[in-house]
């Protein structure tokens, strides 16, 4: 069997499938940006105060027979928001622990992050209402400082690998912890 | 839809001495990597377009060199924007297209799929030891 040493490629490369990770059985890091704004002012004036990041991932929260089933995946979250990273995030999360449709059990056993202060709400997953590409998916809360400052996070799950682009990433700000999506 | 599109230098890779035409440049940048991320401002969908792009020095001429400590975020931006032959638009499309790929993929293209007899163990109740199959010796 041959091996490829080098490539390069000036055009797009097109592949009829997503890319199969065998070696570490995890997704890659999903980055995304803490800047996140609300819908309109009523939610938060101005729209990027809020006090809280949404985000809606492409990884179903269904467990019937042609979803993913009843295999719990541990999910990671690492991340910060503004320079002196006043919210700092770093958990590990085991979801989908009770694989059924009725609620969508995650259950987070490491928060190392600074989120669990007495005045800094911990991470919230729930399950969207509506659906997204015919399923519902799992959704997380974060909490932000209320500015568009520089900050990232950073989320990756093992487990249902393929799943990280089932569907389109979603965020947005929000006022508080109330199911968004 | 109505679509909102952000562009973001990630980093950027240069040569510290470059020789072009028998001219000596210093700090000459040859490789940016970028993003543009397009996100659909009625569901919030959210995507990437994420590349690197390999500079052309070769006709680095020394009366429309800028100084790297001059260079401002657009200028760079519009380097890449020149890489697509329908500019800043082409790529923003190409990263519309992209979302909306991910969002309604044709039935025909491999997507993932749990193993039915995982999906169906577990509302029952059922205990399911999920450790796959086992056969001892080489029959």
């Amino acid at each position: 069997m041959a091996t490829l040493q080098t490539a390069s490629v000036s055009g797009n490369i097109t592949g009829a499938s997503y890319m199969i990770h065998q070696n570490s059985g995890m997704t890659d890091w999903q980055r995304l940006s803490h800047c996140a704004d609300a819908q309109n002012t009523t939610e938060c004036d101005p729209v990027h105060s809020c006090g809280y990041i949404h985000i809606r991932t492409p990884l179903p929260a269904d467990a019937s027979a042609t979803n993913i089933g009843w295999i719990p995946m541990l999910m990671e979250v690492v991340g910060y928001h503004t320079y002196s990273a006043e919210r700092f995030h770093d958990f590990k999360a085991v979801i989908n622990t009770t694989g059924n449709d009725t609620y969508y059990t995650p259950t987070i056993r490491s928060n190392r992050g600074n989120s669990t202060g007495a005045s800094i709400p911990a991470p919230v997953f729930y399950r969207s209402n509506s659906t997204y590409g015919g399923y519902k998916r799992t959704c997380l809360v974060l909490p932000k400082i209320g500015c568009c400052c520089t900050g990232n996070i950073w989320i990756r799950w093992n487990v249902n690998y393929g799943y990280r682009t089932n569907y389109a990433w979603a965020t947005i700000g929000q006022a508080g912890t109330t199911a968004y999506w | 839809m109505a679509y909102e599109y952000k562009w973001k230098i990630l980093g950027m890779e240069g040569f510290r001495a470059l020789e072009v035409a028998n001219s000596q440049f210093e700090d000459v940048i040859g490789k940016v990597v970028w993003e543009c991320e397009v996100k659909d401002t009625d569901d919030w969908s959210v995507h990437w377009l994420r590349q690197e792009t390999l500079l052309q020095n070769s006709d680095l001429q020394a009366n429309s060199y800028i100084d790297y400590l001059e260079i401002d975020e657009e200028t760079v931006l519009e380097w890449i924007w020149s890489t697509h032959e329908n500019g800043r638009v082409g790529w923003q499309t190409k990263a519309k297209d992209e979302l909306n790929a991910i969002r309604f993929p044709p039935d025909d293209v491999l997507r993932p799929m749990t193993p039915a007899w995982i999906a169906n163990c577990c509302p029952s109740g059922e205990e399911f030891f999920n450790d796959g199959i086992t056969y001892n010796g080489d029959e």
